[in-house]
């Protein structure tokens, strides 16, 4: 690669902008909207031992909070895919009219967004709170 | 010992055959019905692969300037004869392969290699996804005994180019096996896909570049199994498309565990160690994830 010369630059953007256009015209921009069976399999693929006793499951599908016998894992969606954390050391946990965030440290996803009727959003930010 | 002719730079010259067949791939997937693509992934994919091409301008001269020192103090006189290409090609992708696996083994490597497994979709786009701090974190060591043998360093440079054009494409679903002596010999799509999975019995196997007997040599060979459709992505998935996140996660994950870190073994554990080492044994590494797969699942080696 010559640093001087435009068209090194200019043939990989021109490149770049191409293979975006034909990835967004074959239906790239699909989101995967999480169900129960998802979260239950992708817990059992990722976090294998954990059994999930009850789910909040966020009202758009985008994340899934799972209680299991030694803490808490959340399944979110990651554009047409689907990755687990499990959490611990939480910060600050806040809810709101049914939205419930929870601050996890963690760089990658520093902070996850629930959607919930307000009462039920309540009683999971109660026991998140232990 | 000046080259007889300037060496091009393979990457630079197949850079619109990349465009080409990503393009291909993309049409071939969506006519099979295949969902191998994702916008916000492929976008991701390719900044890493743009900001690995810019830091490569900017901080390469550090690779360059060792490999030239060494050079410096060879052993033989080897030079640009046909039979010296013909020779490196074998002895720099064995060196690849030590590289390559290294970058699996030890955590300071890994944090360098991770972003190029990081991606949940397997296609051509993701062999584009490529490291930002390989160089910081001196991966390029490996490759320095080659120039002490006395290969050229722009030889070298050169072969590691061809090596890179070559994994291209291998980085697909839509390939499925080729005539089994190629299989036997070369890598593959088929046996890079075991490589880019996370199913216990294919981490951290398959680490070749362009011949795949360094791991049959090696015992790192494991084959493509129909039964078993691989999963892609890294144990403990990053679900982010952001570059930034994406290059540095691993990173910012160890200089966190070296804050809570209590002795120097548990400092020089999270930075050599393998992936998923934990003083408390809280974690696990490939190892432990196989041996355990292969406990509770039957065949899961």
């Amino acid at each position: 690669m010559n640093p001087t010369d435009p068209l090194s630059f200019l043939v990989p953007l021109v490149g770049i902008a191409l293979v975006l256009l034909a990835v967004a015209a074959a239906g790239g921009r699909r989101r995967l909207k999480l169900d129960e069976g998802m979260a239950i399999r992708r817990l059992a693929e990722d976090l294998p031992g954990f059994i999930p006793q009850a789910m909040l499951i966020d009202r758009n599908g985008d994340v899934v909070l799972a209680l299991g016998a030694d803490g808490f894992a959340v399944v979110f969606a990651a554009g047409a895919r689907a990755a687990v954390r499990r959490l611990g050391g939480l910060g600050r946990i806040d809810v709101e009219d049914g939205r419930l965030t929870l601050a996890t440290g963690d760089f990658t996803h520093p902070r996850f967004v629930f959607t919930a009727d307000p009462d039920t959003a309540a009683r999971w930010a109660q026991a998140l709170r232990g | 010992m000046a080259e007889p002719w300037p060496l091009p730079d393979p990457v630079a010259l197949a850079i619109p055959a990349f465009i080409l067949l990503l393009l291909l791939e993309i049409a071939v997937a969506r006519w099979r019905g295949h969902d191998a693509y994702e916008l916000r992934d492929a976008a991701a994919s390719l900044t890493m692969g743009l900001g690995n091409l810019a830091l490569k301008i900017l901080l390469g001269g550090v690779a360059v300037a060792a490999t030239v020192a060494v050079h410096q103090h060879r052993l033989f006189d080897i030079g640009y004869a046909w039979w010296a290409f013909a020779l490196l090609l074998p002895l720099e992708d064995l060196a690849y392969y030590w590289f390559h696996r290294l970058s699996h083994e030890h955590r300071v490597w890994w944090a360098a290699h991770v972003n190029h497994h990081s991606s949940q979709h397997y296609n051509l786009s993701t062999a584009l996804r490529q490291t930002w701090t390989g160089t910081v974190a001196m991966t390029w060591i490996v490759w320095l005994p080659l120039a002490w043998l006395g290969f050229p360093p722009a030889m070298i440079a050169f072969q590691q180019g061809i090596s890179l054009v070559y994994q291209f494409w291998i980085h697909t679903e839509q390939v499925g096996r080729l005539p089994r002596w190629i299989e036997a010999v070369m890598n593959t799509p088929s046996h890079h896909r075991v490589h880019h999975a996370t199913n216990p019995r294919y981490l951290d196997r398959n680490y070749a570049g362009i011949f795949i007997v360094w791991d049959k040599l090696f015992g790192t060979f494991v084959p493509e199994d129909d039964a078993e459709p691989c999963r892609y992505g890294i144990v403990r998935n990053i679900g982010s498309f952001n570059p930034i996140r994406i290059a540095l996660h691993e990173w910012v994950a160890i200089a966190a565990d070296l804050a809570r870190a209590r002795t120097w073994r548990e400092r020089l554990g999270y930075v050599l160690g393998p992936p998923g080492w934990s003083p408390d044994g809280s974690r696990q590494t490939s190892k432990q994830i196989r041996a355990q797969a292969s406990r509770t699942i039957p065949g899961g080696r």
